[in-house]
């Protein structure tokens, strides 16, 4: 047993995932030059020394060619993982993900598998518009791919070890500021290490956390978002609110059945995305329970997310359009007190 | 493969069973045929057999749950088959093979989503158990059902699972059900017709909403029998000149000067208006319709008893506007043809009073302490007692009989 943050856990992974199994090897930008950073974000920090430079692939900066390449070389019976340092270059390789990656198996009749990891950071973090995105709605959209978002360092490590394992072609999203251990004020403080045990497991997809249990009002909230709404049910609970709050912890597949199951129990939900509001993934979870759930809704299913504009780079202006945990109090309260 | 163990439906009205108790326990084997468990249902107690040989598992409700009918209670594996995992969270800790057992998260892992959709059934059993009474209702429902004081308890839902929708606040509110009439033998069952089915619902809503009373008063209608007489003389196309025309004229000379009746309930406050608007009732072959006399204040008796007859002829071949037949913010119903002398006429809603007027009849009266014929007509007044309480309802009524006596007072 051991305390990592999810970049530690993420690595541990890798090299789990790397040390079991041959075929897997890591591809991206920088991600194990000599004095480097381990990518953007650390995750891969020192696998390079312990692997070498054939499993752990240095790329040139072309998002086309990282995913292409991951793309090819899944097809033709390896596991990689791939890394685009930003979720907002991913649109660089569009093509490689939509019309390719996601399509292989279905065109060849399941012949060809797809088997790679896509990593992508996401997150408003001071960074601007054109590194600050959550799109994950995006490629949840797509039929091929499925989806994981890992809020927690124990999710995080069981999470990318199924990735690998699937012979679907697997997106996690991870989340800028989660990265670290925590403690700082930008993450509300919290402690994001998790317990690791020292023995091997694995997550399986499509399986929610239920992260606090209440009456009154379900939220449903990945990455950051789950994380500001865990705060927001504290100081709720100190009036008497009691809320639950859900981490899907994959959008691809979904666990409809927890999140009905407490809009069963409460009538209320509230929904929370980074993403901004039009098409987010959020809407996606909204038409399903107001679908399969319409007759255990005591009230409108309501959205949080940020508002509908690309992320402004002055940070007054991000912490705005971003949904706090203020704003999440509020509606929730609104909600809960039949104010909506 | 597994089978469900589904709570049969067996015809029990409720929809629901309840758990008696379990013959077999998880992990037990079982042989077609055999009983699995007892329930209870509003009609018999009965044993749930298994349908297929195997082996219990997945028990999910325990004894004395209620559940709906067709609910998966259980399920029935073949010996060595893993049981597929429930179909709703079952409780901390939660283990599945493929995943150890962790110590539990530092960020607060209250419990494992189970990952498989639940049915129906199962979410409305979750909803009963954690909000008791709670009527399955769709949110239009249950807003006409708040708007009409219609209680969801009383209802019985049509939709699907026995969700009450709007069809069903509707039939409740004229206490039918046209789609499934009843036959019995020596009567027949004719359904509403348009005009009925808006009579019947807006007298519904009327009984249900406004608390009702009626006031009554007896006049001295000789004044105004002469009155008549003398417009009829006096008055060219004026020989059809009705008592009503006269009884129009004073309720809105009466609403002019104490317009409280003027108005009507709404939003939980009292919408006063400033026109007077009086509504006919008027006796068709279809039913009863209510054309509106605009703005009868500043209408001469003349003028009324126009377009009065222009809206009686046109309501009795059926051929009022829309326009013609809403907007009334006072009724008046004289049922004075019939040789009636009072009744308890019903507030035409979403107006706040109605003023029934008896027939004109000869009759002996105390006049200066003299018994002597004379001619008198009942006066009632009924009234949404939300809006305003007997005394200044009974001075509205007094004043009308005032001017009924006195009707040279109208020109005062």
């Amino acid at each position: 047993m051991k305390r990592l943050s999810i970049a530690e856990a993420l690595r541990e992974a890798m090299r789990e995932e790397m040390q079991r199994d041959e075929r897997v090897f890591l591809l991206g930008e920088d991600i194990g030059i000599p004095q480097g950073f381990g990518g953007a974000f650390t995750v891969t920090l020192g696998l390079s020394d312990e692997f070498g430079h054939e499993r752990v692939v240095d790329t040139p900066i072309s998002e086309k060619a990282i995913v292409g390449a991951a793309v090819g070389a899944a097809m033709m019976g390896m596991r990689p993982i791939a890394d685009v340092q930003y979720s907002d270059f991913l649109f660089c390789a569009a093509d490689e993900i939509v019309n390719q990656a996601a399509k292989m198996t279905y065109m060849s009749g399941g012949t060809v598998k797809v088997p790679m990891v896509l990593r992508a950071p996401v997150g408003a973090t001071n960074r601007g518009a054109q590194h600050a995105q959550s799109p994950e709605g995006f490629f949840m959209h797509v039929p091929g791919w499925k989806v994981a978002v890992p809020a927690t360092a124990y999710d995080a490590k069981g999470l990318l070890k199924t990735a690998v394992r699937d012979d679907s072609p697997v997106l996690i999203f991870e989340h800028k500021r989660l990265y670290g251990k925590g403690g700082r004020k930008e993450a509300g403080g919290l402690d994001l290490t998790s317990d690791i045990p020292d023995e091997e497991y694995c997550i399986p997809f499509g399986q929610a956390v239920i992260r606090r249990e209440g009456s009154d009002l379900t939220v449903v909230a990945t990455l950051l978002m789950m994380h500001r709404s865990l705060a927001a049910a504290d100081l709720l609970a100190q009036e008497g609110i009691n809320v639950e709050v859900i981490d899907p912890r994959t959008l691809v597949p979904f666990d409809d059945g927890t999140v009905l199951a407490s809009v069963a129990k409460t009538g209320k939900l509230l929904i929370v995305e980074e993403d901004n509001l039009t098409g987010g993934w959020g809407a996606e979870v909204a038409a399903r329970v107001a679908d399969a759930g319409f007759d255990l809704l005591d009230a409108p299913i309501k959205r949080l997310a940020s508002y509908d504009v690309p992320m402004p780079f002055a940070p007054v202006l991000e912490n705005f359009v971003v949904p706090s945990v203020e704003r999440i109090v509020e509606m929730a309260r609104a909600i809960v007190k039949g104010k909506v | 493969m597994a089978v469900d163990v589904l709570i049969p439906n067996a015809g029990q009205t409720s929809g629901e069973a309840t758990i008696l108790r379990w013959l077999k326990k998880p992990g037990d084997s079982v042989k077609i045929g055999e009983a699995l468990l007892e329930v209870e249902t509003d009609k018999a107690t009965m044993e749930v057999e298994a349908t297929a040989a195997g082996v219990l598992q997945g028990v999910r409700y325990e004894t004395g749950a209620v559940v709906p009918v067709l609910t998966a209670v259980a399920v029935i594996v073949e010996a060595g088959e893993r049981p597929k995992p429930p179909a709703r969270p079952s409780g901390f800790p939660f283990k599945e093979e493929g995943e150890a057992l962790s110590p539990p998260a530092p960020i607060r892992h209250a419990r494992r989503g189970g990952g498989a959709q639940p049915d129906s059934g199962d979410l409305l059993a979750i909803m009963r158990a954690h909000r008791p009474g709670r009527a399955l209702a769709s949110p239009l429902a249950r807003a006409l059902a708040a708007d009409t004081g219609l209680a969801l308890t009383a209802v019985t839902g049509s939709g699907p699972r026995g969700r009450i929708m709007k069809r069903d606040t509707q039939s409740e509110a004229i206490g039918a059900r046209p789609s499934q009439p009843t036959t019995e033998p020596g009567s027949r069952w004719i359904p509403f017709s348009a005009t009925r089915r808006t009579i019947a619902e807006r007298m519904a809503a009327s009984w249900r909403e406004a608390p009702q009373v009626t006031l009554t008063t007896e006049a001295d209608a000789e004044a105004l029998a002469r009155l008549r007489a003398q417009f009829q003389i006096d008055l060219p196309d004026a020989d059809d000149l009705s008592y009503t025309d006269l009884f129009v004229k004073i309720a809105a000379a009466a609403l002019r000067e104490q317009p409280q009746l003027n108005a009507r309930v709404e939003d939980g406050g009292i919408r006063l208006f400033d026109a007077i608007h009086i509504g006919l009732a008027v006796d068709t072959e279809r039913g009863l319709v209510v054309p509106v006399i605009r703005e009868a204040d500043r209408k001469g008796v003349a003028q009324i008893a126009r377009e009065r007859r222009d809206l009686a002829e046109r309501a009795r071949g059926g051929r009022l506007r829309p326009d013609e037949l809403s907007g009334g913010t006072f009724t008046l119903t004289n049922l004075g043809a019939f040789e009636i002398d009072a009744f308890t006429p019903i507030v035409n809603p979403p107006e706040g009073a109605v003023l029934g007027v008896g027939r004109i009849v000869k009759k002996p009266v105390v006049r200066d302490d003299e018994l002597r014929p004379g001619m008198t007509v009942v006066l009632s007044l009924t009234f949404d007692h939300r809006l305003v309480d007997g005394g200044p309802a009974a001075r509205f009524l007094q004043r009308i009989k005032t001017l009924v006596e006195k009707p040279h007072l109208l020109i005062a």
